[in-house]
């Protein structure tokens, strides 16, 4: 039989995903037509004691989704089910992909109220680890669900909201994949709306001193920062009505910024860098002098998201909001005293809390520092040392980038892991849902 | 010459020279003796009805209001297992047949007629068995400018159905600009963010299927059948996605679609709930043309014989009734009864009187009755104040046209 093509499978069945940082071998793949299938798949995973994960785009650098039991795509579970016009929530089947989120909204006069930069995953999959963008008047994906539908182990639906099944809601709510298959997520919307972004460079020191103002201040703020630079690029987004005029970036704009700095040229640089790591600060350097002042208007899931083709690693920490400008001034001093030359910019964000219980800004205004390595580079040493430093600060790593973090840590700064552990514990009682990995994470 | 013709056709005619007798003896017998006169033939609209049922297979037909225009035979056709509803063609008639007790009305075309739209906010009987058609949100305004704050009314959508192959290749009636389901969807939030609107329906009429003669041979019948196949397969996955649109925003009552010529395609749509048709019932002039049906002749106008201009030639008195549409040689009535009467090639059926040619005519006196089809199956009820209703060698009923009821509507 023919494998159905699931993101990140071979033709000689092996599977890895988007930066090669997770592989696994399932026994069996299956993209299922509707939930009758989901439910026999799950259920005879649980009666044979094997394991089933459900793999979405694929982005997750952690092995969240591997298995080499059976690898489920929800790719056929995709679109609109039916959408409340007087509170404007959506339910979406769970395998809808980020990207066809704003068109399928569209004729709705809809929109997501706020989206991360990359929009690939698939619904389920950014809900399931805590997927956010920035924005302190706005929660992660996980934080605008107000219903879903789950399958579990025991191949049965359950559907859950804050009064139905509300303890499962909330563990299932950001789950890890770790508790059954989502078939269905309800998310509030909001009248679709533009965005008015303002890219520009500015010194680091004035933005780390007034980040914490800022981003009450703008809709959606967030800045990179190229290593060994003193340069952050701020991009501001603004929210504007439906009706503000279009002034979208020009094609030849896009090119140069986003193709050639952002994915073609940056490459390049990234690969002379890897080969030749003492070119790394002078073409950092170079790259912040590159960046040009430019604004422009389109509609909101135009400019939230942005093109990436350069492979890259990750990893992201959340901290107190509070103890960003610490937090950050600690990373750098790590980052350039380490070995290693790191050419791919940070990026820093921040969101309001949300009443999640394993979200990432789970109760706390979080500011979130995002570390890459090009993906031709080793990263582990690199993000060790970075890591050191985030838990030093309490940070709580991003579910779905990398780190290495065990039950204990996590437990520690998660108020409600144990509540999270028993929902979970109730719901797969045999570990069908788990793997290396999240038996690590979640001490299983 | 009779001889020379194949015995088959002798044996139709013969039945329907007896059929025509029966015709002339029943109206006489009933002292119908003025001309022009409508003549029903009620065991060709029975068949024609039980013909469309079976064609239906099981989804109820909605009557079609303006290929009838007798509210008596809308009624009577109502009565029938297989038909539910009626689509009309006004605002105005809808609130009348709704205020003379059909209970479900589908206006099958948008109305800008703010004293109409008035009329059926404000009668309740209408607002409860009436549906309004928009296409635009233009309508919608209309419709509250009319009746500011009016209580709910019933709407249902109209989606374009034409068949456009290639880019600038327009098959089919231009309808609706709703042509995809993101187009339904659109209006419908716009409908539903209005309180007083209640959205029960969805309608897209796939005309160049239904009303387009495919019964003809060689390469143009040829032609046209391929183009009504892959017109069904386009509509039908179209009308899938719109309806499945919708109901991600509410559970329609029904969703409409075809006419006469399309049942068998319309039927087989899964997201179809209802078919409509009319035409089928009386079988006009420009339904004669269909390769996969064939309805019997219901509906008839005779003339008298008023003058012989010459020995094979007889003029009628009126028959210049043409139908709408693009003008030709199709829009005109057909010469039924006697057989082989043709129009004169410079002179055609005129506003007051209409000369015939063909052996035929020989036969005639003055005063005997020329009997015509329409080509289209409503408007002659424009013409006529009654129908006469025939059924086995006699008239049985007489049922007035609007016309007769006073309702010139269009």
């Amino acid at each position: 039989m023919r494998n159905p093509r699931i993101p990140g499978l071979s033709k000689s069945g092996t599977w890895r995903n988007w930066a090669s940082s997770a592989m696994a071998t399932p026994d069996t793949v299956a993209m299922p037509r509707d939930e009758a299938e989901v439910m026999e798949l799950l259920g005879a995973a649980n009666d044979t004691g094997s394991t089933l994960k459900v793999v979405g785009g694929a982005h997750s650098f952690t092995p969240l989704a591997a298995t080499s039991g059976t690898l489920l795509s929800l790719d056929h579970f995709s679109g609109i089910i039916r959408v409340d016009l007087p509170t404007n929530q959506v339910r979406f089947r769970a395998g809808t992909r980020l990207r066809d989120i704003g068109r399928l909204l569209e004729p709705y006069g809809l929109a997501l109220a706020n989206m991360g930069d990359i929009d690939h995953q698939s619904l389920a999959g950014a809900i399931n680890t805590s997927t956010h963008g920035t924005g302190l008047a706005f929660t992660g994906f996980s934080g605008a669900v107000t219903a879903l539908r789950i399958i579990l182990p025991d191949g049965e639906a359950r559907e859950c909201s804050p009064t139905l099944n509300p303890g499962l809601f909330q563990a299932a709510r950001v789950g890890l994949g770790a508790l059954g298959v989502l078939t269905e997520i309800t998310l509030q919307c909001v009248p679709r709306f533009k965005l008015h972004a303002r890219e520009e460079p500015e010194p680091l020191a004035g933005m780390l001193e007034s980040f914490v103002d800022r981003v009450v201040l703008s809709d959606h703020l967030e800045f990179y920062w190229f290593p060994y630079t003193d340069t952050a690029l701020a991009k501001t987004n603004m929210r504007l009505p439906d009706d503000a005029p279009l002034d979208p970036v020009p094609w030849h704009g896009r090119l140069i910024s986003d193709e050639l700095v952002g994915n073609a040229a940056f490459a390049a640089l990234c690969q002379v860098g890897a080969k030749i790591p003492a070119t790394v600060p002078p073409i950092n350097k170079l790259a912040a002098k590159a960046l040009a002042v430019r604004s422009y208007t389109d509609q909101s899931e135009r400019v939230f998201v942005a093109p990436r083709r350069v492979r890259f690693r990750e990893m992201e920490y959340s901290v107190e909001l509070a103890a960003l400008p610490e937090v950050f001034a600690a990373v750098r001093t790590a980052l350039e005293s380490h070995p290693q030359k790191i050419s791919f910019p940070l990026e820093v964000r921040a969101t309001g809390a949300d009443d999640t219980w394993l979200g990432t800004a789970s109760g706390r205004q979080s500011a979130y520092i995002a570390v890459h390595r090009y993906a031709g580079e080793p990263s582990r040493e690199f993000f060790q040392a970075m890591e050191q430093v985030f838990v030093h600060y309490g940070g709580r790593p991003h579910w779905g980038k990398l780190h290495t973090r065990d039950s204990s840590y996590l437990s520690s700064v998660y108020p409600r892991f144990d509540e999270f552990l028993a929902q979970r514990d109730a719901a797969d009682p045999q570990g069908t849902m788990l793997n290396e990995h999240l038996r690590h994470i979640l001490g299983r | 010459m009779f001889n020379a013709k194949p015995t088959a056709n002798r044996a139709g005619e013969l039945a329907a020279d007896a059929r025509f007798a029966a015709y002339d003896e029943a109206l006489a017998e009933a002292n119908l003796v003025s001309r022009p006169v409508g003549l029903l033939d009620l065991e060709h609209f029975e068949a024609n009805a039980k013909d469309l049922v079976q064609r239906a297979t099981g989804k109820p037909i909605r009557v079609a209001s303006k290929s009838l225009r007798i509210r008596r035979a809308l009624e009577h056709t109502l009565g029938k297992p297989g038909f539910s509803g009626v689509l009309a063609f006004t605002v105005p008639e809808a609130i009348w047949l709704a205020e003379s007790g059909i209970g479900d009305v589908v206006v099958g075309y948008p109305c800008a007629d703010a004293s109409a739209l008035q009329a059926l906010a404000s009668s309740d009987v209408a607002r409860e068995a009436v549906t309004l058609m928009v296409d635009d949100i233009e309508q919608l305004d209309l419709l509250e400018r009319a009746a500011p704050g009016h209580p709910p009314v019933r709407v249902a959508i109209d989606m374009d159905a034409s068949y456009r192959p290639v880019r600038g290749v327009t098959i089919g009636a231009a309808r609706s600009p709703l042509r995809s389901a993101a187009d339904v969807t659109k209006l419908a939030v716009q409908i539903l963010r209005r309180k007083n609107l209640r959205l029960v329906g969805l309608m897209a009429y796939e005309g160049q299927i239904a009303g387009v003669g495919n019964g003809e041979a060689g390469a143009k019948g040829t032609a046209v059948r391929a183009m009504q196949r892959a017109s069904a397969a386009d509509i039908r996955t179209r009308r899938a996605e719109a309806v499945a649109a919708l109901e991600t925003l509410v559970d329609l009552e029904f969703v409409n679609g075809g006419g006469t010529g399309s049942l068998e395609s319309t039927t087989r749509e899964s997201a179809v709930t209802e078919v409509a048709a009319g035409s089928g019932l009386v079988g006009p002039g420009l339904f004669d043309g269909y390769r996969h049906f064939r309805p019997k002749p219901a509906l008839y106008f005779g003339l008298n014989v008023v003058r012989r201009p010459g020995p094979s030639t007889v003029t009628v008195l009126g028959g210049g009734w043409v139908a709408s549409g693009p003008a030709g040689q199709d829009r005109l009535p057909t010469p039924a009864w006697p057989p082989g009467l043709k129009y004169r090639g410079t002179e055609g059926p005129g506003e007051v009187q209409t000369p015939l040619v063909g052996d035929a005519a020989r036969e005639l006196a003055l005063g005997d009755t020329v009997y015509f089809r329409h080509a289209k199956a409503g408007e002659v009820a424009e013409r006529l104040e009654e129908i006469a209703v025939y059924s086995h060698g006699h008239i049985v009923d007489s049922w007035p046209t609007y016309r007769a009821e006073g309702k010139a509507f269009l």
